[in-house]
């Protein structure tokens, strides 16, 4: 589903920073990965380049199949769409929309008729225990909810892969558990997933471990439950 | 993106940040209403002076003989008789000499200030004054010198109230004169009262006033087809009596017209414009609000790129913000303006006069203002690199 062959990121400002070095790295389809790693060591920027969000300074890319290296903003923007689901740490709900209008935004950039596209977010909303908060603002809601409406929005438009930047990052115990109870559910669907977290509790629950140290990807364990 | 997609995206934060909206459409609606407001105030005085200008009479010629300048070989002033002789010319149907000067007459204890003219009885009819009471002059009047007058409406109402006054005594210049007539009310000319005034025979006039010369006369043409056969008649015989160095005018109604014209168009001109950079400067704080909306909703924009939205598709919804807030400016703009159009034309009592294309325009123009304005902002927030924005604070 996604391989990466050789990717590095360089950044130049005052300093020259080398965020990621030569990333060799393959996730094949309905595979839980999770990457983790200390603040620093270039997690952000990989899930930026796997998100398409940024392009990598050398190094090739496929997705689903396809090279994107050579690929303009705007056919990103509607393989972005299509592809992939995003999960944010800081939820990034936007905050004039209600919850269901969340949910419904990338069906929105698909331009998918309103009445479709408000039946998909009902249906996610519902199978994340928000039925009755769907016209709340995120303002009026928890932060645990307010991931769980993130979650819902990144499913939304069944994307090929779901990519979660320490999803867990800004909750509770409580919300933190209901998050990753989630997480563990969408395994057994079959879901792609690809999670960044320095939660070791969180990551156990991937079919494999990946570190990620001053921008070097390093072979962690097996995760225990792969072996079930 | 679909289209009612945009207008429901654009339309949100506007709704929820409603002191923003409200704020930045208030520069475009002050500008717009003054735009409107101006225009159609000029507009409807300009309407007001035109018809008070025909209301002096229609096809009208004033001859007015300009005072000696200098040293000259023809110092002859013009006489009765030749200014009666000018209603005899080709395409003339009437002349009236006219000396006026401005007065009081009283009647009793009461006074009131007026204009008096000493004139013949076809004035009356060139001007139009019709009659409340009594008859007109004649030239009976005329020929006898006799202390006769007709009373505008508002002299008579100030000397004896609403009582007929036709027979009674009013004293002009400490002479008594028998009131034979009233004219019906007839409305202001610019600021020239045209109901404070009284009419006199012109030979009873010149006896008082001891001056025998003409000052000007009203020539009234036959048709508005002879107007200008008149006016050339006119211009011969007066250049045959007194040469052509400059010692008459003649001025037609048209002239008068064109001179207000020329006056209210230019004025128009300078408000309107006055008003536009008022609009302009609106535009401009609406640029502001936009671009601080920008900023404060960088992350917002990272995330909408994250989830697919391409560049077009929020350049086309900041657009459409902005457009949607000038456009709403300039919806309330026009209405504050013909409604302070209604109360300002009312104030003045001039009828209102409003251009349909005037609001037509101002809202095309508040649209392209948002578009003008909303470019840059929106040209901003399209091109932040996705993952630069997500990590924005």
């Amino acid at each position: 589903m996604l391989q990466l062959n050789g990717v590095s990121k360089i950044y130049h400002g005052r300093v020259t920073t080398t965020a990621l070095s030569c990333i060799d790295l393959t996730v094949p389809e309905g595979e839980f990965l999770a990457i983790v790693g200390p603040s620093g060591s270039g997690k952000s920027t990989l899930m930026n380049i796997i998100g398409l969000l940024d392009r990598p300074t050398t190094g090739q890319y496929w997705i689903d199949g396809l090279e994107v290296g050579r690929w303009s903003d705007a056919h990103l923007a509607g393989l972005r769409n299509r592809t992939i689901g995003f999960v944010f740490q800081s939820f990034n709900l936007v905050p004039t929309l209600s919850a269901r209008e969340n949910v419904e935004l990338p069906l929105v950039y698909r331009s998918l008729a309103p009445r479709v596209r408000r039946q998909s977010a009902e249906a996610w909303l519902k199978r994340l225990g928000l039925g009755h908060r769907m016209d709340y603002r995120p303002h009026e809601l928890s932060g645990g909810q307010q991931q769980r409406v993130a979650v819902a929005r990144a499913l939304a438009g069944s994307p090929k892969i779901l990519l979660a930047d320490e999803p867990t990052g800004n909750l509770d115990d409580a919300s933190r558990r209901d998050v990753t109870k989630i997480f563990e559910e969408l395994r057994g669907s079959g879901q792609t997933i690809v999670l960044i977290t320095h939660d070791a509790q969180f990551a156990a629950v991937a079919d494999r471990r990946l570190r990620l140290a001053d921008g070097i990807l390093e072979m962690e364990a097996r995760a225990a439950s792969h072996a079930n | 993106m679909r289209i009612d997609d945009v207008v429901r995206q654009a339309w949100r934060p506007l709704r929820v940040y409603k002191l923003r909206t409200v704020l930045s459409l208030l520069g475009i609606l002050i500008g717009v209403a003054a735009v409107i407001a101006l225009t159609t105030l000029m507009h409807s005085a300009s309407n007001s002076v035109d018809t008070r200008v025909e209301s002096l009479g229609t096809n009208l010629i004033v001859a007015t003989m300009n005072p000696l300048v200098g040293a000259s070989n023809n110092q002859h002033d013009m006489t009765l008789g030749q200014a009666q002789k000018l209603g005899s010319l080709p395409g003339v149907k009437d002349a009236a000499p006219v000396d006026y000067e401005t007065t009081a007459v009283s009647a009793g204890s009461h006074n009131a200030p007026v204009t008096l003219y000493g004139t013949t009885p076809h004035l009356a009819d060139i001007l139009q004054y019709h009659l409340a009471f009594g008859r007109y002059l004649t030239s009976a009047d005329v020929a006898s010198h006799l202390n006769v007058t007709v009373l505008g409406a508002q002299t008579s109402r100030q000397l004896f109230g609403h009582v007929d006054p036709v027979g009674r005594q009013v004293m002009i210049d400490h002479e008594p004169y028998t009131v034979v007539g009233v004219f019906a009310a007839k409305g202001a000319f610019l600021t020239v009262n045209q109901d404070a005034v009284v009419m006199t025979p012109i030979t009873t006039y010149q006896d008082f006033s001891q001056i025998a010369s003409i000052d000007s006369v009203y020539i009234q043409a036959r048709q508005t087809t002879h107007l200008s056969q008149a006016l050339s008649a006119v211009n011969r015989q007066l250049n045959t009596w007194f040469g052509g160095s400059g010692r008459y005018t003649l001025l037609t109604q048209s002239a008068i017209l064109s001179v207000t014209q020329q006056i209210t168009s230019l004025l128009t001109q300078v408000l309107v414009g006055v008003a536009a950079i008022s609009v302009l400067v609106g535009g401009i704080g609406m640029l502001n609000v936009m671009l601080i909306s920008v900023s404060e909703r960088v992350r917002e924009i990272g995330l909408r790129k994250s989830l697919g939205a391409k560049r077009r598709d929020l350049l086309v919804q900041f657009l459409a913000e902005s457009v949607i807030i000038s456009l709403s400016g300039g919806i309330l703009g026009v209405a504050t303006g013909i409604g302070a159009s209604v109360a300002l034309t009312s104030r003045f009592h001039i009828g209102a006069a409003i251009n349909p294309t005037v609001p037509v325009l101002a809202l095309a123009a508040c649209v392209a203002l948002g578009i003008l304005f909303g470019i840059y902002p929106a040209a901003r927030a399209a091109r932040l690199a996705p993952a630069e924005a997500l990590r924005c604070e």
